[in-house]
This record gives structure tokens, C-alpha cells and sequence, in this order.
């Protein structure tokens, strides 16, 4: 039962953790492309990448279900070139945490990079520096606070994420089994006790997240 | 020798055509109306923003050309660009922030004792004022020693004494380095005290180019008192009108008909001059 | 300020002080300006240029008087504006409007009215010279 209970936790952690961390690296760029970008077609990739702010998790849970489903076309040909199985895996539940936080990483970086002024970048250019360096010495450091914000925002969004993991991990333990799925498990056996202790646990972190966010974010912005 | 003939659609009835050389160590304002193309000129030369078509050579050397299709990039061109909003690094110290420009200290600390800014060199940005915020935008500007320095209305944001500390120090920066300089002003008072030719752009074009005694004081009026003043506040009475304006720290009251003042409003630039007799001079006793 | 074009028939420049004359319709008037004329790029014979003198300057005499002031012009009065204080009137110069700001007594011990016809006067001083 304890090991039972750790394990399920510290797969939701490690969940997080890759998520956000895969997140960072696909999505800063995508931050910086739609914060700069003059293309007509943006307000067309600033829907597509916040479409799952308002869509059920379960609707974004079926369509990846179905896309990615062994009886499918590109299930199929994904395990069969790369062995890559989306269905019931933490792979899998990775592939959708990225999908539905990524507008909560998108959006905070999006708009840090937008209140970047003009000119400061431009100062920057006239001072021989590129766009790389500008990039690294200049907008991100500059950003941090929204950086931060992002960054935390699609960890606790993916700690907390229910219907998506429900639709396309199930629920085996060790594997896709997380603190959310496990609570619910939990209240139907009517085993109140240990859903509270994850309950407890999940309660604690997100407060914990939030309170160390705006006290960096207050320091930062000093 | 900066040569410069370009051409640039800027909307649809207006082109901005500049045929037209600067000499090494001018000190060179561009004035105008606002939208009458000086900024975006600019910005050509700096290559922020590209030209329709043309040719600019700076010292021997091609920055644009539209018939190689050549544009040097922004990077590459030796320039320094002051912006009108400071533009300081915020998560950089002021030496950090000329250091990122050109890592060369001793550089770096004789451009700050020029100043006189050496005792700030580890504080950020928002621990500094307007004006030394300013000051550090400019010794960064040369930091890499460029052959033109832009100054995009650099003062503008300042109040009036701050202003003119800052153009009595732009003018010995000058002096001592002798950088070709281009700047953007809307001051008469400012270009009179730095610079040693004006380019007067109406409507995208370069409608005169003389010194600022020729531009500013031989023309228009034949009249010995004149300054250029800013409206604060407008009073009618009955069929008059009571301007109160402004200009340097000096504010100054005149009247005239209700009739002509329907053209101006609080905020506007006027000029203003009278005859040499009219003024009562006393000497003030201190 | 009140603007009649005009055009420059003499220059004379002595040292900082230089006396332009110059005709508006038959009228000849005189500018006096603190400046040698070779200062002066638009200052020269046959040139055309706008007279220029403020409304508190211009003075009005009804009748025939004698004055030391150069620049007089006859007039018909069309309007007349006034407070307690001051009185604006102004004036037809053949055709050209011409203002002056007069106080309310000089209006009264006067008794300007419209349709009266007056001279105007103006000092050499005032009259400032400006590029047409």
C-alpha cells in the first residue's frame, strides 16, 4: 500500500517534470515565433496552441486515442519504425501533458517577450549582437518572471491533469496510474483515507508552487 | 564621407528621396514635422529598416546597394543608436550593459569618467535616473567606436535642466571624439547648440540644408527677438485670447485676437518674435 | 497679427540698424530692423514680401492730424468689438483686413463707429518684414 502510494506519486512528479521540461525547449521558440511573428496566419497558431483552454480534456483525450491507437495509420507506423506507443504508456501520457499545458507556457512567455520593448531589441542589433545572442543575453533574462510563471503553470497543470491521462493511460499503476486518477480510484473504493492523503499531498505542492512563484516573481521584479 | 541616395515609400503619397553627402565630423540634425521621414531616415542608415532602392557609401565603404542587392545588416555596420527610450539593459549593470557592446574595460572606464558616471558603473538601470539613464545609453552607443552615431530625439523625455546638462555634454562628447553625429530633433535651441548643419525634411524630401543660423534665424522674419515656444495654456476674453507660454524655464504671457487663436491649442510649438526695440532690458542686481 | 503684402522699393543699411521702404498699394511705409540687410537674404528692391505688425500697435486718428509716424494709411472702420477695457476695430484697407487693439476710452473720447473713416498708424519699429 505505502509503496503503492509513493510510486503513484512519484510518477506524477516525473510526469511534470518531463513534461515541463520538454515544454521549455518546444515551447519558448513557439513563444517567440507568435510574439513576433507579422505572418496573417497567427491568430490561426495562436488558436490551434490554446485550443485546450476550452476544450474538454476528454475531447482532446478521444482524438489522441484515436490518433494514436494501434488499429490506426499513424499508431501503427509509429510503433512499427520507431517503437513509439501512445496508447496506455507513459510515453504516451507524456505526449498528451505537452498538448494540453502547452498553452499555459505559451501564453505567460508570449506575452513576456511582447512587453520586451521594440527598441531594446533593436539596441541590441545596433550594438552588433545577433539574433541568437539578443535572444539569450538580451529577451530571456528579461523575461524571467513570465519564464517562471510559464514554466510552473504547465508543472502544476500537469500534476493536476485528469481527463486527457484518464482517456489515453488508463490507469496501471507504475506506469500511468497518477495522484489524480488514483484519488478518484481511491473515493470509488470508498478508501476516503488514502484519496485524502493524496488529496493532502497534491494541496500542499500546488500551494507550496504558487507561493514560491509570487515571492520570486516580487523579487525579480523589484 | 557618408554618401546617401535612397528612395522609400512611406504611404501612398509619400516617398522619401534623399540625394544628399555628410561630411566626416558633422554634427548633422534632421528637422521636420513629425512624419516628415526623419526618423525612418534614420533608421535606413542604421539599417534597422531597409531602403526601396538606392545607394549608401560611408567613408569608402557600401552599406546598401540596391543594384547588387546588397544591404549590410544592421550588426555589421559601425554605428552607435541612441533611442529616445533609454533602451538600457534591465538585467545588466551600467557596466555590464557597456561591456555587452564591447568587452574592453579600459574603454568601458574612460567612457564613464567622460561622464562622470564611474561612481554608478555596478547599479541597474532602474537605480538610475532619466538623465543618467540616458547619459549611459550614449557612452554605450560609443562604445564600439562607430563611424556614426545616431540620436533619435535622445533628450526628449528629459526635463528642461536635465536637457540641457545633457546637450552641453553631448556637445564636448563631440568635441573630444569627433564622431560623425546625426540627430533627430524637434528643439531649435538644441540643434543651435550642437549641430553645425541642418537638413530641413518636408514631406520626404530635404527641403534645405544649411547651418542653423541660415535655417533659424535669417529666415522668415526680419525681426531680432525670436524663440520657439510651447503653449500651456490659452484664456479668451471676450474677443481676445491670453497665451501662456512657455519656453526654456521661463514662462512669459501675449495676447491676441480670439480670431487667430482657433488654429492653436495647449501643447502647440509656436514661434515667437518681436522687434529688437520692444523689449524693456534691466539689469538684475543679485 | 495683421499681414499686407507689399513690395521693397529701398534698403539702407547702416551697421546693425538697416530702413526698408516700401509700398503697399499707393501707401509707402517704412520697417526699421536691428540687423545689417546683408543678413537679411529676403531683404532686397522689388521683393515681395508680407508687412507684419501686431493689432496693439496700430494706432487710429480720426480727421487730418500731423505725426511723426511714417506708416499711415487711410481705412474704413466695418466692426468694432469692446469691453470694458479694450476695443478691437477692425479696419478695411482696400480690401485687406487690417485689426487694432485700442482701449475702451480712446474708443469713446473718439466716438469711433462703423463705417467710419479713419487713418491707422503705425511705428517703423513694429513693423516687422516676413518672407511672402
Amino acid at each position: 500500500m505505502e509503496s503503492d502510494f509513493l510510486e503513484t506519486l512519484l510518477l506524477t512528479f516525473k510526469l511534470a517534470f518531463v513534461t515541463t521540461s520538454i515544454l521549455l525547449v518546444i515551447g519558448v521558440p513557439i513563444s517567440y515565433f507568435l510574439a513576433y511573428t507579422k505572418s496573417k496566419l497567427k491568430p490561426i497558431f495562436e488558436t490551434i496552441v490554446s485550443m485546450p483552454l476550452v476544450l474538454p480534456p476528454t475531447v482532446l483525450g478521444f482524438y489522441l486515442l484515436l490518433f494514436f491507437s494501434p488499429e490506426s495509420y499513424l499508431g501503427r507506423f509509429l510503433e512499427e519504425s520507431i517503437g513509439f506507443k501512445a496508447v496506455f504508456t507513459f510515453e504516451g501520457l507524456v505526449l498528451g501533458s505537452i498538448i494540453f499545458s502547452l498553452p499555459f507556457l505559451v501564453q505567460p512567455i508570449q506575452s513576456g517577450f511582447e512587453t520586451i520593448p521594440k527598441s531594446l531589441i533593436e539596441a541590441s542589433y545596433t550594438l552588433g549582437k545577433g539574433k541568437l545572442e539578443t535572444f539569450f543575453k538580451v529577451l530571456l533574462p528579461n523575461i524571467k518572471p513570465s519564464l517562471i510563471t510559464g514554466v510552473v503553470l504547465s508543472f502544476a497543470h500537469t500534476i493536476g491533469e485528469f481527463g486527457v491521462v484518464l482517456m489515453i493511460g488508463g490507469n496501471i499503476p507504475g506506469e500511468t496510474k497518477v495522484a489524480s486518477i488514483a484519488i478518484y480510484d481511491e473515493v470509488e473504493a470508498l478508501n476516503y483515507d488514502i484519496a485524502n492523503r493524496y488529496a493532502l499531498v497534491l494541496l500542499s505542492v500546488s500551494f507550496l508552487i504558487l507561493l514560491i512563484v509570487y515571492t520570486l516573481n516580487k523579487k525579480v521584479r523589484v | 564621407m557618408i554618401k546617401i541616395d535612397i528612395k522609400k515609400r512611406l504611404a501612398k503619397d509619400l516617398l522619401l528621396k534623399v540625394n544628399r553627402v555628410i561630411q566626416k565630423g558633422d554634427f548633422l540634425a534632421l528637422f521636420g514635422e513629425s512624419g516628415a521621414g526623419k526618423t525612418t531616415l534614420l533608421r535606413i542608415l542604421s539599417g534597422l529598416e531597409r531602403p526601396d532602392e538606392g545607394k549608401i557609401v560611408v567613408e569608402g565603404e557600401v552599406w546598401f546597394d540596391s543594384q547588387t542587392g546588397f544591404n549590410m545588416p544592421v550588426q555589421k555596420r559601425k554605428i552607435g543608436f541612441v533611442f529616445q527610450d533609454y533602451t538600457l539593459f534591465p538585467n545588466m549593470s551600467v557596466y555590464e550593459n557597456l561591456l555587452f557592446a564591447k568587452n574592453d574595460r579600459q574603454k568601458a572606464d574612460f567612457l564613464l569618467k567622460l561622464i562622470e558616471l564611474d561612481k554608478l558603473k555596478d547599479r541597474y538601470p532602474h537605480q538610475l535616473s532619466g538623465g543618467q539613464k540616458q547619459r549611459v545609453a550614449l557612452i554605450r552607443a560609443l562604445m564600439r567606436e562607430p563611424k556614426i552615431l545616431f540620436l533619435d530625439e535622445p533628450l526628449s523625455a528629459l526635463d528642461v535642466k536635465m536637457r540641457s546638462k545633457l546637450q552641453d555634454e553631448l556637445a564636448q562628447i563631440h568635441k573630444r571624439l569627433g564622431v560623425t553625429t546625426i540627430l533627430v530633433s524637434h528643439e531649435i535651441s538644441e540643434i543651435f547648440k550642437l549641430c553645425n548643419k541642418v537638413f530641413v525634411l518636408e514631406k520626404g524630401e530635404i527641403k534645405k540644408e544649411a547651418s542653423p543660423f541660415e535655417i533659424f534665424v535669417e529666415a522668415k522674419v526680419a525681426s531680432s527677438f525670436k524663440f520657439d515656444a510651447t503653449i500651456l495654456d490659452l484664456k479668451e476674453e471676450d474677443f481676445l485670447c491670453v497665451l501662456t507660454l512657455s519656453f526654456g524655464s521661463n514662462i512669459i504671457k501675449s495676447v491676441i485676437p480670439k480670431e487667430e487663436a482657433k488654429e492653436l491649442k495647449i501643447g502647440d510649438k509656436v514661434l515667437v518674435s518681436s522687434k529688437a526695440f520692444n523689449p524693456i532690458i534691466q539689469k538684475i542686481e543679485f | 497679427m495683421n499681414k499686407i503684402a507689399a513690395v521693397i522699393e529701398e534698403v539702407k543699411s547702416k551697421g546693425e540698424f538697416t530702413i526698408v521702404k516700401l509700398r503697399a498699394f499707393e501707401d509707402s511705409f517704412t520697417s526699421l530692423i536691428v540687423q545689417n540687410s546683408s543678413l537679411l537674404p529676403f531683404v532686397k528692391k522689388n521683393k515681395k514680401v508680407w508687412m507684419v505688425f501686431k493689432e496693439s500697435e496700430v494706432s487710429i486718428a480720426k480727421g487730418e492730424c500731423k505725426i511723426s509716424l511714417q506708416n499711415r494709411f487711410f481705412c474704413k472702420i466695418t466692426h468694432i468689438e469692446y469691453n470694458d477695457i479694450l476695443a478691437l476695430i477692425t479696419l478695411d484697407y482696400k480690401n485687406e483686413r487690417v485689426m487694432s487693439l485700442i482701449t475702451y476710452n480712446a474708443l469713446r473720447d473718439l466716438e469711433l463707429k462703423v463705417g467710419d473713416e479713419v487713418f491707422a498708424f503705425v511705428k517703423s519699429n513694429e513693423l516687422a518684414i516676413m518672407e511672402l
